[in-house]
């Protein structure tokens, strides 16, 4: 439970406009992206790699 | 473990080439890109395209590759992915072509023109049947000539994924002078509203990532 005092503190530090909100969206989905990029590329190279390292009867087309 | 890695491949490529054309569509369409989402249903035909149908015709031409060229090594030179390269866009001009003009083969191929609002995942919405017919014959000319791929053609593989999402994805952009060797997303996205109906006359840019061919065959449409 906030005090009114920490609720005028917050408000002050990060008062939520409209064009804030905006920033703040485009900010998490930007690193979200970001983050699969990564996350997709480490599971690509990984699977190349083990396919490589594979028998050798599959080795791409 | 190897059905495994193929899955791992065709999941991690497609959530590499999809917050890659993702982000271009964010940066360059978010009004749009909130309107409609992705079809789940391109999703699942990429993965078991990608996933299933993929490693069958990987090892059905692993198999021919090495009967044909036993004592050839298994990694191609980058010569020889550069060959296999332009002949797979080669073929695959040739089937895109019948699949517009046959009616049984573009009843097929009409699943890919299905979305009203192109998208960079549309470019995976094909019916199985057609994912076998590009990925075999389109790839048989390298491995007759050459035999079996190494896995740096995993990595040309991944590198084809990613220009063939950004070219159905929004926001097309034109590449100039570069449109008469490489296909803009424009040029695809012309091919993509003249190519829904059957025998259409507006039908044009039948090439993949290459335009040669449509520019040698009279074909090619820049605007």
């Amino acid at each position: 439970m906030q005090t009114p005092s920490q609720e005028t503190a917050d408000s002050i530090l990060l008062p939520q406009t409209p064009r804030r909100r905006r920033l703040t969206v485009r900010v998490w989905v930007t690193l979200a992206l970001l983050a699969l990029l990564l996350l997709g590329g480490i599971g690509t190279a990984g699977a190349i790699v083990m396919l490589e390292d594979s028998d050798g009867s599959v080795e791409g087309y | 473990m190897l059905l495994f890695s193929w899955l791992l491949f065709a999941a991690g490529s497609l959530i590499f080439v999809g917050a890659a054309c993702a982000s271009w569509e964010w940066i360059r369409s978010p009004r749009a890109n909130r309107l409609s989402p992705p079809r789940a249903s391109s999703a699942l035909l990429y993965l078991f395209n990608q996933g299933f149908l993929a490693p069958a015709i990987a090892i059905a031409l692993a198999a021919l590759g090495g009967l044909l060229h036993p004592d050839r090594s298994q990694t191609w030179q980058l010569w020889q992915l550069l060959c296999a390269f332009v002949a797979f866009e080669a073929v695959s001009y040739g089937i895109h072509r019948l699949l517009h003009r046959i009616p049984w083969l573009f009843r097929m191929h009409r699943v890919h023109h299905a979305s009203r609002e192109l998208g960079w995942l549309d470019a995976f919405h094909q019916h199985p049947l057609e994912f076998l017919l590009f990925q075999l014959f389109g790839n048989l000319p390298a491995v007759l000539l050459f035999g079996r791929a190494g896995a740096i053609s995993l990595w040309l593989n991944v590198g084809l994924r990613l220009w063939t999402a950004w070219l159905h994805a929004r926001a097309p952009i034109p590449l100039g002078p570069l449109e008469y060797v490489f296909t803009s997303p424009r040029m695809h996205h012309r091919h993509h509203a003249g190519g829904a109906r059957h025998g259409s006359t507006e039908t044009a840019n039948y090439g993949g990532l290459l335009s040669g061919c449509d520019w040698l065959f009279g074909t090619a449409r820049r605007t």
